[in-house]
């Protein structure tokens, strides 16, 4: 038992902690304050506390606990809302007082089914029983391996419960797992498989794949949060962890609402019940922020374990890296760039380090995608979390404050965002390079066209330049731009993405045909492109319709 | 609680900007609230920001001007700072410590509560629904107040914010449902503060408002606990008393330079213009206390008003405010008439969940987006006319340009002292889209068209 | 800190009976003065308010909003300031009923209670001396107990907290 002779807010010193390792966490004062250990010297301690320290005192006292900070995991997780260490926040008290009693466990009875017989030899990560709880993807108890003595007959079963006995060792519904340390897996997998998130921009201009990084640099008003609950609720991951670090509490609220809402298109049921979500609003303790990312990333490595594909969505890693700073600066640490610690691009690039796609140790396939979104200050994209951060990832969707003020959402700029896998992803599938190069190309050509246009005026551009111009609009209005609100519109899947994309493409190749049959560019120009501009809106069968009713309308000058 | 034998610590070891660090102390915890007293006898508050074995660090909310290391007299509370909470606050009018200063006795509560506050359950938010109106046109029609949402007004010197906010204050309302306001006036100057007094005077009578008022020649560090303050305020008024609170917050650009007295007095690593690098944190701990909780009746909407320094809206206040509130409402010398809000860059992210059918009118949300886009038509047209002359524009071009007027001499201008209601606001809304063909209103519906476009517009 | 309440215990609760007992005895006298400055407080309000309207309305010029809060809110100061005397009178009474102990006949055993109080809050080694309004002052290094009659007074009054409110609720 320790001495604390130091408070400062969140930073902690305590001595007498004889034999502590770092990391490990530590009992604060009366309440039992939760810290973790992040420098050591003798017996003398310094503690991050992950609770409102109002009231510690020199002279009180503080425990050991004996292990990191770890995280409970089990078949309670998925549809459940946690903190940012994952205690559950559902049943817990109004007003979240550190010194309020704990809430009653949560998590209920499981139907349990053997999937091995006793006596059989398991491997270790492979499964030996499964829970299904309604519309989930089955949770797996997998195996620490040995020889299987024990197994529990199929019917209900508590979190608690022993399941089986493999290797002599007693196997529960859950395990706990320090959330630092990555859990281990056999290898990497290298060849990558597109995650679709459902936005045509992101899937057709700037995809991501399975185990992929993305960082979303955005300033406030560009719709990060938006277009983040977009992916969680339509990508075609089995389990997505929603991470709130740092954020607004009434979007939390209204992410927890929706999610219960709406039906997963792929299994039929509540989107909530494949999703994990940790909220971690800003008004809550700061160094639990910090923990939360780490809490995140353990949650989905979890889920991979049993071979599924998982998302972690981090909004906003931005708010970690400052809770970093904050405990920099109160611990004395040297300040690197901006007083952020000189340890932030290793931080950055270790959490990041964590996304995969791999082979498990028991021989499935299963991936971690992390998504994180980063807020530049001022929106300056120099600054170091999101320079950093540009070092680390595979994929970036940058949201251009531009575009949000015109309105066009999702605001990811095609010019300032980056895709590194997209040239392997798009080889694997027939003809998907040529739409993706012939969009990008539009697009930049059009930027380029509207710079000039916007100093001389667009009457003074050549006819095929002004078509180019118009082909940009019909892509940016009729492609890129996609409504979160629209029933039909705010999921696109790949199928429909590419119909839209070529209908596009069609008209735009028979208005530069027209061009160089002379005819007038304002005549073509003064068409209504309105049924392929707003084909999005419409049923799929009926795209090739639209586009056709647009090129007839073309045609009738021939 | 009363501690009928407090102990008093004599040994003050060092005084330091708003600091003092007293020696001897023992079992005093951080954040615990302490009282100085003077040789003179007379009596400071402050909290502590730091404790290190027997010393602890005090941050005197009055200022330590006319301290000495002798003579003084620290007490602390044993427990971080609460004060009275109830209808007592209601017609009251205070300094920003919460002292009197309408001549009336010192407010007492039914309760009392941390000025911390707690955070919220997020699992038992009730999203933001139901609008507050403000009987301001622009800001009912275009950016409409939700209760339980945080928004923020950016304003930059020479424009009259404190205004709009003292008329916001005066005129909002929950339909008929028990509204009370709480404005903590941060670092106003005197005549600023006179005026908004004036402007809530009727509030203040029908013991619907609190007025917190901290002057610009007020100790600066006391601007750190008047948000505080009226928070914990608004917090027992909805939560326990089940009314509709509006607390509005002015100056915060006040409230933040405070804190970052305190932090270069401390020493801390200075992030960004020298805020400290917890800005972003304490400003979400003010701001996120807006809400409504499930199954209560009561909501808490904030909204603070800040000036930027400069007219820069990267500076770190209004960029912080910006990532933290749901929405801003930017005033700009750009538009001349009062109030002069930008209407396209302004925005109310939780819009959708106040207004429309049985909240406010059916089409609210399609009239708001179809004005919007109109006006942000009717500006690349201005831009293109700056250029090429407007005798070079279309006569599509020409007729954005006329709704643009129209807008703002039939909707947004509007007087200081005008409340206007719903109908009326849409009244003049409807007229100035009429200005358009009605083949150019895309995003409302036929039906909608039908019963609200002037032919005659 | 329990220890320390445990032992403040019969003191306070005595020297809060008192306080109550005569502030009862004051409130209700109080009361009745109270009660009777405020009625004077607000019909002096209505009668600023009519002047101000009439003295509107001679000069020919519309009975104004601002004319009409400056009224209101000297209005409503009038009746605030009758709250606060109210108050002050209690806190006066009260002190005055504190100081009387000092003539009764338990009073060097209340020295030697608070003596004790005192040692406890802030350690044995304090020196008390007694403090000439009564009750008692103990010093040492860096420490100060302060149990004089008149700052137990003040904390009597304060500790009453929202029921001062009865001298002026209707």
């Amino acid at each position: 038992m320790g001495t604390v002779t130091r408070v400062d807010g969140p930073l902690v010193e305590v001595e007498g902690l004889t034999g502590a390792a770092m990391f490990e966490l530590v009992a604060l004062g009366r309440h039992n304050l939760p810290g973790e250990i992040i420098a050591l010297r003798g017996d003398h301690a310094t503690i991050q506390a992950y609770e409102y320290t109002g009231g510690l005192a020199p002279g009180d006292p503080a425990g050991r606990a004996g292990s990191p900070l770890s995280a409970r995991l089990g078949p309670h997780l998925l549809g459940g809302v946690f903190d940012g260490l994952l205690r559950p926040l559902t049943g817990a008290g109004m007003w979240l007082d550190p010194a309020a009693p704990p809430p009653a466990r949560v998590g209920g009875s499981y139907s349990f089914r053997p999937l091995v017989e006793e006596g059989r030899t398991a491997a270790r990560g492979t499964p030996i029983g499964s829970v299904g709880s309604g519309s989930s993807p089955p949770y797996l108890v997998l195996s620490p391996g040995g020889v299987v003595s024990r197994i529990r007959e199929p019917g209900p079963c508590l979190p608690g419960d022993p399941v089986a006995v493999v290797g002599g060792a007693q196997v529960t519904l859950e395990r706990r797992q320090p959330v630092r340390r990555p859990l281990p897996y056999a290898s990497r997998c290298d060849e990558p498989v597109p995650l679709t998130t459902g936005q045509r921009v992101i899937d057709l201009l700037l995809p991501v794949s399975k185990g992929g990084t993305v960082a979303v640099p955005g300033g406030f008003g560009t719709g990060k949060t938006v277009l983040l609950q977009q992916i969680a609720k339509w990508c075609d991951a089995d389990v997505v962890v929603y991470v709130g670090c740092g954020e607004r509490g009434n979007e939390m609220a209204d992410v927890v609402a929706e999610l219960g809402r709406l039906t997963d298109p792929r299994t039929g049921g509540r989107l909530a019940d494949r999703t994990v979500v940790i909220a971690n609003t800003s008004n809550m303790p700061m160094m639990a922020r910090e923990a939360s990312v780490h809490t995140g990333v353990t949650v989905a490595e979890h889920f991979r374990d049993m071979g599924y594909d998982a998302v972690v969505i981090a909004d906003s890693t931005s708010r970690w890296a400052e809770a970093l700073r904050e405990l920099g600066s109160r611990s004395g640490a040297l300040p690197a760039e901006e007083g952020y610690p000189a340890d932030l691009a290793s931080a950055l690039a270790a959490f990041y380090e964590r996304a995969g796609r791999v082979t498990t140790l028991g021989g499935a396939t299963g991936s971690v995608t992390v998504i994180g979104a980063v807020s530049p200050p001022g929106g300056d994209m120099t600054e170091p979390v999101t320079a950093h951060t540009q070092r680390f990832v595979r994929s970036l969707w940058t949201l251009d404050r531009d575009l949000a003020y015109a309105r066009h959402y999702p605001a990811v700029s095609w010019a300032g965002s980056f895709a590194r896998d997209a040239d392997a992803m798009t080889a694997a599938v027939p003809g998907a390079a040529q739409r993706r190069g012939r969009v990008s190309g539009i697009l930049a050509e059009a930027d380029r066209l509207t710079a000039l246009a916007e100093l001389l005026g667009a009457a003074t551009l050549p006819a095929h330049e002004r078509v180019v111009l118009l082909a940009g609009r019909l892509i940016r209005e009729g492609f890129l731009r996609q409504s979160a609100l629209s029933p039909r519109d705010c999921f696109c899947r790949p199928e429909r993405t590419a119909l839209l994309a070529d209908a596009l493409l069609a008209v735009v190749d028979r208005c530069q045909a027209l061009v160089e049959d002379q005819v007038p560019v304002a005549w073509i120009e003064g068409q209504d492109f309105s049924p392929v501009l707003r084909a999005k809106e419409a049923p799929e069968e009926e795209i090739t319709a639209r586009r056709d009713t647009v090129l007839d309308a073309l045609g009738r000058s021939r | 609680m009363t501690v009928w034998a407090p102990l008093e610590y004599t040994d003050v070891a060092e005084l330091r900007g708003p600091l003092v660090m007293v020696r001897g102390t023992k079992g005093v915890g951080w954040d615990e609230y302490a009282s100085i007293e003077l040789e003179t006898g007379q009596r400071r508050h402050g909290l502590v920001l730091e404790v290190d074995h027997d010393l602890a660090v005090v941050q005197v909310f009055e200022g330590t001007a006319g301290i000495r290391a002798e003579g003084t007299r620290v007490t602390f509370a044993g427990r971080p700072m609460r004060i009275p909470v109830g209808p007592g606050w209601l017609g009251r009018v205070c300094d920003g410590a919460g002292r009197p200063l309408d001549g009336g006795p010192p407010v007492t509560g039914t309760a009392d509560a941390s000025v911390n506050g707690f955070p919220l359950n997020p699992t038992l938010r009730e999203p933001p629904s139901e609008p507050v109106l403000t009987g301001i046109s622009a800001i009912d029609l275009l950016t409409t107040l939700v209760r339980g949402q945080k928004i923020a007004v950016f304003s930059t010197g020479g424009l009259p914010h404190l205004a709009l906010a003292a008329q916001i204050a005066a005129q909002a309302g929950a339909g008929g449902r028990p509204f009370t306001v709480v404005f903590a006036a941060i670092g106003l100057t005197h005549p600023d503060a006179a005026a908004v007094r004036d402007r809530l005077e009727e509030r203040s009578a029908a013991g619907e408002l609190t007025l917190l008022l901290n002057l610009a020649d007020d100790p600066v560090i006391e601007r750190i606990l008047t948000p505080r303050l009226a928070l914990t305020i608004a917090e027992h008024l909805a939560f326990t008393m089940g009314r509709h609170v509006l607390v509005v917050l002015a100056d915060m650009t006040s409230y933040c330079e405070a804190l970052r007295e305190v932090s270069a007095a401390r020493g801390e690593i200075p992030a960004r213009r020298a805020y400290p690098g917890y800005l972003y944190s304490d400003l979400a701990s003010l701001y996120e206390r807006c809400g409504r909780v499930r199954g209560l009746p009561g909501s808490v909407t904030v909204l603070p008003v800040l000036t930027m320094p400069a007219g820069d809206i990267t500076h770190p206040v209004p960029d912080l405010t910006g990532y933290i509130t749901e929405g801003q409402i930017l005033l700009t010398g750009d538009v001349s008439a009062y109030p002069h809000i930008d209407p396209l860059s302004s925005l109310s992210r939780m819009m959708r969940e106040g207004a429309g059918p049985g909240r406010t009118r059916p089409e609210h949300v399609d009239l708001a987006a179809q004005i919007t886009a109109a006006l942000s038509r009717a500006r690349q047209a201005r831009e293109l006319a700056e250029l090429v002359g407007e005798g070079a524009l279309s006569a599509a071009d020409r007729r954005y340009l006329a709704l643009a007027e129209a807008f703002e001499r039939r909707l947004l201008a509007q007087r200081e002292d005008e409340s206007r209601s719903l109908d009326e606001t849409f009244d003049r809304a409807w007229n100035v889209v009429s200005v358009l063909p009605r083949r150019e209103l895309t995003m409302l519906s036929p039906e909608a068209l039908d019963a609200g476009y002037r032919e005659d517009g | 800190m329990i220890a320390l309440r445990d032992a403040l215990e019969p003191v306070a609760e005595a020297l809060l009976r008192q306080a109550r007992q005569d502030a009862d005895a004051v409130t209700h006298a109080a009361r009745r003065g109270a009660a009777q400055t405020i009625e004077d407080a607000r019909r002096q309000a209505r009668e600023i308010i009519d002047a101000a309207r009439e003295q509107g309305e001679a000069e020919g010029k519309a009975y104004s909003a601002a004319t009409r809060a400056r009224s209101a809110r000297q209005a409503r100061r009038t009746e605030l300031a009758a709250r606060r005397d109210a108050l002050e009178e209690l806190r006066r009474r009260a002190g005055e009923a504190v100081r009387a102990l000092r003539d009764e006949p338990g009073y060097p055993r209340l020295v030697e209670r608070l003596a004790e109080l005192a040692r406890e809050a802030g350690g044995d080694d304090l020196v008390v001396r007694e403090h000439p309004g009564g009750g008692v002052v103990a010093e040492g290094p860096g420490r100060r107990v302060d149990c004089s009659l008149e700052a137990l007074a003040g904390r009597a009054v304060d500790a009453l907290g929202a029921e001062v409110e009865r001298l002026w609720a209707p």
